[in-house]
């Protein structure tokens, strides 16, 4: 997970320009690609936008960032993607449900997709991109949000339960369900792949 | 967990399938709540059950975490499309423009601004000058407490029983007193009710013999047939208006301190007075 130095974060909070670009110019990255991965390649065109009005609302509000309050700024911004990520999702009515067989979180769906069963070598990297996307996009948005901070941004248990108001078990519960269900959804290409 | 969130659909399934399961397990002398469905007896020992059962299955869970480790580099298949350029100059200038986020640093200013309206700096020793004071004032007042603490055993002497009675009566005797003693240059002690009915009485049986002896023939109330017109009449009801109406107007020129209401007792001693008077008239012939 990128750092944010706590002088550069209080330049920022003092109106310094630069600061407020370099924070802009470490964590646009890995925050287009939470909001890309998390809510998917269907939000392809809009995620950058997305991203923005993320740094938009960290920075009106980065006078409020509490430097003794033992959260680092980087997981303080990701609160942000998740409300924001999550605040779209509720907009669109976007359905997240698992097709996890172990998950008990909600209904399951089954994929008739044969391609799924095709061996990994005999697909593009694009192609098993795109399958790690369909079988992501089967968790529910608690466990695909707690897999892609984890597995994608390097953000540690305790960052993820503050990002999302959860105790530390509580996420790896989560992401222990993550997994079991990608691992059988992705199953054929891990095994060609192992 | 709001009903729009994206798994609160999840929880609503779960929720709407444990229904009949309840109404089945209801028991019937429970009745319908008039609040919302019935409730099962066991309802919180089930429920807490489950929260234990899930609770444990999440510890669980929890220690599984690392079991499985997709390989190197697998997941990384999932690229995240390049970033357009200029981006990062995009957002600086939407933060430029952005009214809320101006406002912020406006407030930012403000902020230093006010922090500079202020003393340049404190004194050296304000606080220790500050504590000195407060002990000194404590000091003062625990030096005072035994004087306040005593003050409450300096009882008064009882007062007398008839000390109201007497005090009334030194007051009303002294009121007396004033009124007796009051100055002709003192119009309103002179003018209290018992000297202005005294000095109204006298003039009352003056004006009351001018008016009779003023009355021509022909002003006087015709005689009713058949009456003893021997006796003197009486002067009517309008003769004693319009003489008494003369002497309040002469009254009033006089003292202007003369108030209505006091004249009504008065009007009533001057009738009585100028009827008295016209019965002890010698008789007049036509």
């Amino acid at each position: 997970m990128i750092e944010i130095t706590n002088d550069l974060v209080r330049q920022a909070q003092a109106g310094d320009q630069d600061a407020a670009r370099q924070i802009i110019e470490r964590l646009h990255r890995p925050i287009i690609g939470t909001v890309y991965r998390f809510l998917g390649s269907r939000f392809a065109s809009e995620a950058e936008d997305i991203a923005q009005d993320v740094f938009l609302k960290v920075f009106r509000a980065i006078d409020r960032f509490d430097h003794d309050r033992g959260v680092k700024f980087t997981t303080w911004v990701y609160t942000f993607v998740r409300n924001h990520c999550f605040d779209i999702l509720k907009k669109r009515r976007l359905p997240t449900v698992s097709m996890s067989p172990i998950d008990e979180d909600g209904p399951r769906i089954e994929t008739e997709d044969e391609s799924m069963a095709q061996p990994r070598e005999e697909l593009e990297n694009s192609e098993l991109g795109q399958k790690i996307e369909e079988a992501l996009s089967g968790l529910g948005a608690d466990q695909r949000l707690a897999f892609v901070l984890r597995e994608y941004e390097g953000l540690d248990y305790g960052s993820i339960a503050q990002v999302m108001g959860v105790s530390e078990g509580t996420v790896k519960s989560r992401l222990h369900r993550a997994k079991e269900a990608l691992r059988t959804r992705l199953s054929p290409y891990l095994r060609a792949g192992a | 967990m709001t009903s729009d969130d994206p798994n609160a659909d999840q929880f609503d399934e779960l929720n709407d399938a444990r229904w009949p399961e309840l109404e089945a397990e209801d028991s019937p002398s429970e009745g319908p709540s008039p609040s919302g469905p019935p409730i099962s007896a066991d309802f919180v020992e089930r429920t807490l059950g489950r929260v234990l059962e899930d609770r444990a299955q999440i510890d669980e869970e929890a220690e599984r975490v690392d079991s499985f480790e997709f390989p190197r580099g697998f997941l990384q298949n999932y690229e995240v499309p390049a970033t357009s350029p200029g981006f990062v100059q995009r957002t600086l200038d939407a933060l430029a423009d952005d009214d809320e986020f101006s406002q912020s640093a406006e407030d930012r200013e403000l902020s230093r601004l006010l922090r500079a309206f202020g003393p340049d700096s404190i004194s050296g020793g304000f606080v220790d000058r500050t504590l000195d004071a407060l002990h000194d004032e404590q000091e003062k007042r625990d030096d005072e407490e035994p004087l306040r603490s005593a003050l409450p055993h300096y009882e008064l002497p009882p007062v007398s029983a008839n000390f109201v009675d007497r005090t009334l009566e030194t007051v009303l005797a002294d009121r007396e007193q004033d009124e007796t003693e009051a100055t002709p240059s003192n119009v309103h002690s002179m003018w209290s009710w018992r000297g202005a009915a005294l000095r109204l009485a006298a003039a009352v049986l003056v004006s009351a013999g001018i008016v009779f002896f003023a009355f021509d023939d022909d002003d006087l109330p015709t005689q009713t047939p058949g009456a003893n017109n021997d006796v003197a009449e009486a002067p009517s009801d309008l003769d004693l208006h319009l003489a008494t109406n003369r002497l309040g107007t002469q009254l009033e020129d006089d003292e202007e301190i003369l108030r209505v209401e006091t004249v009504d007792p008065l009007i009533l001693m001057m009738q009585q007075a100028a009827l008295a008077q016209a019965q002890q008239s010698p008789t007049r012939n036509r």
